[in-house]
């Protein structure tokens, strides 16, 4: 037991959720492996996005549990077993070990590329200033933007924010990344570039959900495809066998009309 | 027409020494009651975004209050009528070796009463303009509220509140002329003073006016000042200035660099 909750670095369990009486997500289980790269795929509405974002509480969840780490997310476990809902301080510790990168980027504006990277370890890990600056011109340097440091988000083109905000998530050390259609607000043109980051991070062992409409990054980097429909996981598998034979009839309905 | 060029120039150029300290009061009472209002609107706004009832009833029974009744009722209730009541009297205070008279100090607090309500309300709706995704980047990178507020949510709130604060010190200004009728010796009371004294009302009204443009004015460059400084949302500082509104930039600023 011990030792399958080390390898687990997320374990969502019967995730149910609902916004009002309309049920978004239908009972969703999915592990997800350290060093795995997971990428959910499915129509618009499908519950892809609220999924991911349950998994690091941004949204509520009705009903199962979900684990990162081995330890329950936003709830403590009484000895018999109940659930109570945790502390704020708690909630944003657990949230530390998880970096997510956003459709919309989400910079903070009234930062510069470096400051916004700094921001988090120095405020919440208490990181020293000299030691933070450090390691932000490295992971700028990794997501290959090094001379942008002193540049304002407004400054900087689609692709590059995207690039500055997974070097944010990353400064955080977290122990995995969750993408949300971190490529749907790109031009076309620097699409590619945030692409080549995340396969770059994938190499690099990092544990990643990742939500996309990118077939093609799903084909080539994905360890496995996750397919959901109207709020149920419906298959999932390495993508060669759900890009060559999907079984479920939604997933080929899917597929034929994004392929 | 009744009017004494040499009285206007001399009051208008020359100030007695009542003038003056009228108008030390009504910056000093302006700067300070603003300031009493800025930190009980951010405490009110802070409140009544929360959804917990006990925080956001009071603040809105608060700001129905004081924006329901007239500020002068406001002064003279908390300064006379409270006294009159034997519920509260303002006793004259010494402070760092300094007399502060109760009306004084009622003053300060009526008017910084008054403006908290406004405050809350514009202070909320500066922070009800920052992108929701903020909170969640801040959130997803594990920053608790307090965080959040103070680094990432306030300062780009700052930006939207800038315009509406100046003129809510450019009305405070004016409002000061209220406290005349708990007797505190502002601009307009000394002015009163001096015309019972010498009957020169038409000049003597006319040099108060001029004395209120004058510090309306001021406060206009520096409020203009402020705006291009902080309060653009869209345009960013340029990068030379890099400081945070609630950094060490801005202290450096405030301390005059």
């Amino acid at each position: 037991m011990a030792r399958k909750s080390e390898e687990l670095i997320i374990e969502a369990l019967d995730v149910h959720k609902s916004f009002g009486c309309l049920e978004i997500l239908k009972g969703i289980s999915l592990q997800v492996r350290r060093g795995e790269v997971v990428v959910l795929i499915g129509a618009s509405g499908s519950g892809k996005t609220t999924f991911i974002r349950c998994i690091n509480l941004l949204e509520d969840i009705q009903g199962g549990r979900i684990r990162v780490n081995g330890r329950a997310m936003g709830y403590r476990e009484r000895a018999d077993g109940s659930l109570v809902r945790d502390s704020e301080r708690n909630i944003a510790r657990q949230r530390q070990d998880i970096g997510m990168v956003f459709q919309r980027f989400n910079l903070f504006p009234h930062m510069t590329a470096l400051e916004n990277i700094i921001e988090a370890p120095i405020q919440v890990l208490g990181v020293p200033r000299a030691e933070a600056l450090e390691q932000a011109r490295a992971l700028l340097a990794r997501v290959g933007l090094a001379d942008k440091a002193m540049h304002y988000p407004s400054m900087l083109s689609g692709g590059q924010q995207q690039r500055v905000a997974i070097a944010r998530a990353l400064a955080m050390k977290p122990q995995a990344m969750l993408f949300d259609e971190p490529t749907s607000a790109l031009d076309p043109e620097t699409v590619g570039e945030v692409l080549q980051v995340m396969k770059q991070l994938a190499d690099d062992g990092m544990t990643m959900v990742v939500v996309t409409h990118e077939m093609g990054f799903a084909r080539e980097v994905a360890d496995r495809v996750v397919v959901l429909d109207q709020g149920e996981l419906i298959e999932q598998g390495p993508p060669e066998q759900i890009f060559s034979r999907p079984t479920h009839p939604r997933t080929q309905a899917f597929l034929s009309r994004v392929l | 027409m009744n009017f004494n060029w040499d009285v206007f120039w001399q009051y208008l150029l020359q100030p007695s020494g009542v003038y003056l300290t009228g108008l030390w009061l009504t910056c000093l009472i302006s700067v300070l009651a603003m300031a009493l209002g800025c930190v009980l609107g951010l405490a009110a706004a802070l409140m009544r975004l929360s959804h917990n009832p006990l925080l956001n009833l009071p603040v809105r029974f608060y700001v129905w209050l004081m924006r329901g009744t007239p500020l002068l009722v406001q002064i003279v209730f908390l300064y006379t009528a409270l006294a009159a009541g034997g519920i509260f009297r303002f006793e004259d205070v010494e402070l760092f070796g300094l007399m502060v008279p109760g009306n004084i100090q009622a003053a300060i607090i009526a008017l910084g009463l008054n403006e908290g309500a406004y405050m809350a309300e514009i202070i909320r709706a500066g922070i009800g303009a920052v992108d929701k995704g903020q909170y969640e980047a801040g959130r997803s990178l594990g920053m608790t509220f307090a965080k959040l507020m103070r680094r990432i949510v306030l300062p780009q709130a700052f930006r939207v509140i800038i315009p509406p604060l100046g003129n809510e010190f450019n009305v405070m200004l004016k409002n000061t002329t209220l406290v005349s009728v708990i007797g505190v010796q502002e601009l307009l009371l000394s002015t009163q003073m001096v015309t019972s004294a010498t009957f020169r009302v038409f000049e003597l009204y006319l040099v108060v006016a001029i004395y209120f443009l004058l510090l309306t004015t001021l406060w206009g460059f520096f409020q203009r000042w402020l705006e291009a400084r902080f309060g653009q949302s869209d345009r960013p500082a340029p990068p030379a200035a890099g400081s945070r509104m609630f950094g060490r930039g801005t202290l450096k600023l405030l301390r005059g660099r």
